[in-house]
């Protein structure tokens, strides 16, 4: 569909003139972002210069990172983290979604309405407790205890979103595989769950993205420089009472940002693409 | 539509705490403190687990009424 039609003048006018706007709004914190990290220090501060501009780029606040803090650990940490949340609030989550879309049973309304709940409880409500329960069971300054209080969050994100996509599958599906003879597992992890591969994938992007960003559990948990991840890491270690350490702040924040930017990219088709589309004719 | 994303946005501004602790740590002066920076600076930093836990429990009442909102809107959707 043509937007904006009209001729070229008017396409331009209401299409791109809006686009662009929004594109370079978006886009300039990027921006700020990457010449921050590469500005030396007497550019940086200084007040009377052109700040949109690098004049002598230096590639000094990327060594500083790397040589003065733990960026490699904290980015190896973040990582490990990530990805074995991912992994458990995915599985977890698929195992609560699927009966609440798909089967009836008393109490399916209020779990489900449990889950959303629980999804929308805010961190600095439970964020007390938790350190409680963290103390008590003796995983303060580990990554175990990251690992365990994570999901709280990300199981009922993915359970929730995972429901919609359970949902959009057509049940005609499911019941020819059980006519062919499937169980009803079968019929789940062999017919629902390839037909739902978007659905998990950008569940799992989305939990990872979470995961990687996420603060105040990381910041209570993780007091010792070689356990943090990178953005507790990056806020305690580089900002030192009122002194900002900006090109290492910057830098750290856009090498924290090119794994999710990989990640996405390499599977923005999958996520994109509806794979259940055209599989029920009529 | 407008009113979950409303709903949604209000409960998670209400619950935001990096924003606030990386830029500014509630100071000066804790004049710029909210709920979630104030109870941690009560709870973790100073140490009074029960009196941040307090703090933090003070937003429940009103966040109880968006949260059950918006949750009976999405089971309607």
């Amino acid at each position: 569909m043509m937007v904006g039609g009209k001729g070229l003048g008017g396409r331009v006018l209401r299409l791109y003139v809006p686009l662009a706007v929004f594109l370079v709004g978006m886009l300039f914190p990027f921006y700020w972002m990457l010449i921050t990290s590469i500005k030396p220090n007497r550019e940086l501060y200084n007040a009377r210069i052109m700040p949109l501009i690098v004049y002598q780029p230096t590639l000094k606040h990327y060594v500083d990172l790397l040589h003065e803090t733990n960026f490699l650990t904290w980015t190896y940490n973040t990582m490990l983290v990530a990805v074995v949340t991912t992994v458990i609030s995915l599985v977890l989550g698929t195992m609560m979604a699927y009966p609440l879309a798909r089967m009836r049973f008393p109490g399916t309304a209020v779990v489900a309405i449990g889950v959303a709940a629980t999804y929308l409880v805010p961190q600095p409500l439970l964020f007390i407790p938790m350190s409680d329960i963290i103390n008590r069971l003796e995983l303060g300054n580990t990554l175990k205890a990251v690992m365990l209080t994570y999901p709280t969050l990300l199981i009922p994100f993915s359970a929730w979103l995972l429901m919609g996509y359970f949902k959009s599958v057509p049940r005609e599906l499911e019941e020819s595989a059980r006519i062919d003879g499937a169980s009803r597992l079968q019929a789940m992890t062999r017919i629902v769950l390839p037909l739902c591969t978007p659905g998990l994938l950008s569940a799992g992007i989305f939990a990872f993205t979470l995961a990687q960003n996420e603060f105040l559990y990381a910041l209570i948990f993780l007091t010792k420089s070689d356990v943090r991840t990178v953005p507790v890491g990056a806020i305690t270690e580089l900002i030192r009472g009122d002194v900002f350490y900006w090109g290492q702040l910057m830098a750290a924040a856009l090498l924290g940002s090119v794994p999710v930017a990989i990640i996405y990219s390499f599977f923005v088709e999958y996520y994109v693409a509806g794979l259940t589309a055209g599989s029920v004719k009529g | 539509m407008l009113i979950i994303v409303t709903m949604f946005s209000v409960i998670f501004t209400f619950g935001d705490f990096q924003l606030i602790y990386a830029l500014t740590h509630g100071g000066p002066a804790n004049a710029t403190h909210v709920f979630s920076t104030w109870s941690f600076d009560i709870g973790m930093s100073a140490g009074q687990l029960g009196m941040g836990a307090a703090v933090a429990l003070a937003i429940l009442p009103v966040l109880a009424v968006l949260i059950v909102g918006l949750t009976f809107y999405l089971r309607r959707e």
